[in-house]
């Protein structure tokens, strides 16, 4: 079954009974997946998806409903049930319209031929790849890992002239490992690329052994400083999620939850700091031309040398700030699982960045590190969140690494380091230029001022 | 269905499978999110389909496939033992001690599908109604959701059984302002309930409660920092239960010796005062099922008893390799997903001190509330729960209000420093991620208890 002749079927379904607009976005995926366990290749999976999200505006009633559909029958079913939402629902009196065509300017190609042919056997490779090298260590070992490639393709059609497809090629990976010994260190690395010629299984494997060895050197820090932090765009791009992009999304500052609601135009955080969000990179996770919507997915400075200069929007939300949408609709990242690509259409639209990037600074990790008097290089936090509305944390370091007049003196663990995200970004000392992509995030690592480090007494 | 899953199941031994199942699930599922008043969401979802594996040696193969259909499940059932040639895993064979049949209703009074959906709507919007206290609320949020799972297992060792679990949740979310200070409180009910869980509550006095709350929440100061005695709240000390000692009891970590319980069977390793289980039987609980993903029935599994550690929680492959019973820890999240060792119903059990009894005792220290988030650190044992918020505690009261915390500390230590556990369990409910995904729904929980252990907030 190709997209086409589900979507065909949902718009007449909507057509007959009577919608006045219909919007049907369809999404088939193929991938595999394999998982390693204590080194070995534990299970290979091989998957197929194919389902259709439908939004009908009916009477100005607004309904929406998505569901697996093989079948143009089922993609008619899914058409019934959100007319039958419609009709419970008072007139609509905000989303009245879904958006028009729109030319954009992205040319971005996300698909990669080698990717999609890729077989269930190459990937059992990549994964013995990555133990032979992690391992070459004695004494280090890969207890768990994951990689997958998948083909996603999706297309967004609306009674208003909207037509807009995409097809994207995705490879995740992610591996721990760990030392052994009475006293175990841990690593993991994660990957995220439209190709699967860009995984370097030997560097992931030399970075994983590296980690796990340097944790199994750290102590428990005792005492209480205040010292810039270096934090790696691994642990970054989930501060950013939890912190920057909730403040950069229009649906929390329709909904004052932003703390950046009202601050267009001013200085918000370092002029060290500038953020785009660029879906036409094609370096990233998911380079796009259209969102989910179908409104171009255009290249946004929202920050600017510390100013900020706009958010990201989807639909809804422009038409509630009497706006335009920014491209930022989008139904495939899949709730909380960040890499998944099946189920792409049973999530709600949401906003999210494309590929939010930050401008890298000029000097190395070791170039900073060079400089500092007294600080902290981040190796791995237990869980790097922040509340997002008041942007505090409290972050347990599983290992980081102490420095003291430019040379690391000692590997940490078991303390927090504490402060204020949003404050956080205000002071900040250097941005690095190892630039890496983590999920929907394009990021090198950012040093900190003056954050709190608090050990056991 | 069960013919077709039979001759999946015939397909796969036929292809050389040692062991296999195939599994069917259909999830359909209903979410009405109100937003200030306004519907913002109100949707409802399909999802499911086939999952066939087969096991060869130590290694699965899995193939998924949306619907049951003949050709395409055998073609499912052959790509499925291909896979799993293509792992190199080791393992002693699954032989099942006993086989489950049958078919199982969800046990609930008023199932959500009965419910019209105009009921489901007026009472998100009572709940709306309820935050709507002052003007400093800038932000309401309330999301009510049902979901009913049916499941059918079949495998080449006789289990042929069918069951259905319906869920349901109730999260209110407050947002309170007042100039550029923003605070959050959240209230939330859930279970395995019908919607009679719903029907009990007063939907414009839990809003209402939620708002206050949020509004409270504007004067809270700085929580302090360092190594105290804390009082974590039953979702904290569920935190605890679930993250730290409940990922490390998972006998998938155990078998590679990916914890640090994995020879403490028998060894004191918490005060007397900590008993810890994990119960899939627990009525009404969001993690409760009837049988796990691989048709094994759930069961209570004593994994502490006052202070030494008893055992782990086992899917049949684990069970075979460490050669003792399958616990019902065999869960998947979807059917495009595989299955390994997972939680349900994981707690620490009261004992007998009242709440005022465990304040009155601390000189100096914190009342931890309400989980925001935690991590699993099944390698180091290490404990991380952020806490929404907390309570000064000096000279044996409550002084002031804190802003949210983390916890954290090695778990064991934390747990030999216990020296008081309420009287009263609660239970929350939540998705349990393991390796940042496959989700699946669980509960943990526990009664107040008082420990030592690091803690700090921004």
């Amino acid at each position: 079954m190709e997209l086409y002749p589900l979507i065909e079927a949902a718009l007449k379904e909507a057509k007959r009974m009577g919608a006045t607009q219909a919007e049907a976005y369809a999404v088939q995926a193929r991938g595999f997946s394999a998982y390693l366990d204590d080194g070995d290749v534990k299970s290979v999976e091989s998957k197929k998806d194919s389902g259709i999200a439908v939004r009908v505006i009916s009477s100005r009633r607004f309904g929406q409903s998505s569901s697996i559909a093989t079948t143009e029958e089922q993609a008619r079913d899914c058409v019934r049930a959100a007319v039958e939402v419609a009709s419970l629902l008072p007139e609509e009196k905000i989303f009245t319209r879904f958006p028009t065509p729109m030319k954009g300017n992205g040319q971005v190609r996300s698909w990669d031929k080698d990717t999609e042919s890729a077989e269930e056997k190459e990937l059992a490779q990549v994964l013995k790849d990555i133990v032979t090298e992690a391992a070459a260590m004695k004494d280090v070992k890969v207890p768990n890992g994951m990689v997958r490639v998948a083909t996603v393709q999706g297309r967004t059609v609306n009674t208003e002239g909207v037509d807009v497809g995409r097809k994207n090629t995705m490879v995740y990976s992610r591996v721990t490992s760990m030392t052994a010994g009475g006293r175990p260190g841990e690593g993991s690395e994660m990957f995220f690329s439209s190709r699967l010629k860009d995984l370097d299984a030997g560097k992931i494997g030399q970075v994983l052994r590296a980690k796990a060895v340097s944790a199994s050197k750290a102590v428990s820090y005792k005492g209480r400083t205040n010292l810039p932090v270096i934090i790696p765009p691994s642990e970054l791009f989930e501060l950013f999620s939890g912190s920057v992009s909730y403040a950069l999304s229009a649906e929390n500052v329709n909904r004052r939850r932003s703390p950046w609601s009202k601050k267009v135009g001013q200085e918000v955080v370092s002029k060290l700091i500038s953020l785009t969000d660029d879906p036409y990179d094609q370096r990233a996770f998911f380079p796009s031309n259209f969102d989910d919507e179908g409104t171009p997915a255009r290249r946004k400075e929202l920050v600017k040398d510390g100013v900020l200069n706009g958010f990201m929007s989807d639909a809804y939300n422009a038409q509630l700030a009497k706006g335009e949408g920014t491209g930022n609709g989008l139904r495939r990242r899949t709730g909380l699982a960040w890499a998944e690509p099946m189920g792409q259409y049973l999530a709600p639209v949401m906003i999210a960045p494309m590929n939010l990037a930050l401008a890298p600074g000029n000097k190395s990790v070791e170039g900073i590190v060079a400089g500092l008097d007294r600080g902290l290089v981040i190796e791995k936090f237990s869980a790097p969140d922040v509340h997002p509305l008041t942007g505090n944390f409290g972050l347990e370091v599983r290992c980081g690494l102490l420095v003291e007049k430019g040379e690391v003196v000692q590997t940490i663990n078991h303390c927090l380091v504490n402060g204020n995200m949003f404050e956080a970004l205000k002071w900040v000392e250097a941005v690095a230029n190892d630039v890496i992509v983590q999920e929907s995030y394009r990021l090198p690592s950012v040093c900190f001022q003056g954050l709190d480090l608090v050990g056991g007494d | 269905m069960e013919d077709l899953l039979r001759r999946a199941v015939g397909a796969m031994l036929n292809e050389g499978a040692e062991f296999c199942d195939a599994r069917y699930q259909t999830l359909e599922r209903t979410d009405v999110l109100v937003v200030d008043g306004g519907i913002r969401t109100l949707s409802k979802v399909r999802n499911g389909g086939l999952c066939l594996r087969a096991r060869l040696a130590g290694a699965w193969g899995y193939a998924s496939l949306l619907t049951p259909e003949p050709k395409a499940m055998i073609e499912a059932a052959r790509q499925a033992v291909k896979n799993a040639k293509v792992g190199t895993a080791k393992g002693p064979r699954i032989d099942l001690q006993r086989s489950a049949t049958g078919s199982f209703p969800a046990r609930v009074k008023v199932h959500p599908s009965s419910v019209p959906l105009e009921d489901k709507l007026a009472l998100a919007m009572e709940v709306d109604k309820g935050q709507r206290v002052e003007a400093r609320v800038v932000n309401r949020n309330t999301l009510l959701g049902d979901a009913v799972k049916k499941v059918w297992v079949e495998n080449s060792q006789g289990t042929s059984v069918n069951w259905e679990e319906v869920r349901g949740r109730l999260i209110v979310q407050t947002v309170a302002a007042e100039g550029d200070r923003r605070e959050i409180f959240y209230k939330i009910i859930d279970g395995t309930k019908g919607f009679e869980q719903f029907q009990a509550v007063d939907p414009q006095g839990v809003g209402g409660e939620c708002a206050s709350e949020a509004i409270s929440m504007l004067t809270a100061k700085k929580c302090p920092s360092g190594y105290l005695t804390c009082i974590t709240d039953p979702s904290i000390s569920g935190t605890l239960a679930h993250e730290v000692m409940g990922h490390a009891s998972e006998a998938d970590e155990i078998v590679k010796n990916r914890s640090f319980l994995s020879s403490v069977v028998g060894k004191k390793v918490a005060s007397e005062d900590i008993t810890m289980v994990d119960d899939g039987t627990v009525t009404g609980a969001y993690g409760g099922i009837q049988f796990d993903d691989e048709g094994t029935p759930a069961s209570h599994t004593v994994i502490i008893k006052e202070g030494v550690y008893q055992g782990y929680m086992h899917s049949l492959e684990t069970a075979a390799e460490m050669k003792v019973p399958p616990t019902g820890n065999g869960r998947a999240q979807d059917h495009q997903r595989r299955v390994f060792v997972r939680m349900t119903n994981t707690y620490f059990e009261p004992r007998d001190w009242t709440l005022e009894e465990m304040i009155e005792d601390v000189k100096y220290g914190v009342l931890a509330e309400r989980t925001i988030s935690g991590m699993e650190d099944p390698v180091g044992g290490g404990f991380e729960a952020k806490a929404l918020r907390g309570f000064l505690i000096e000279n044996g009261r409550i002084t002031d209000m804190l802003q949210g915390a983390t916890l954290t500390g090695k778990a064991l230590e934390i747990l030999k420093t216990t020296d008081a556990a309420g009287k009263d369990l609660r239970l929350d409910g939540g998705n349990c991620g393991k390796g940042i995904e496959d989700f699946v729904p669980v509960s943990s929980g526990g009664p107040y208890c008082r420990s030592k252990m690091m803690i700090g907030g921004g």
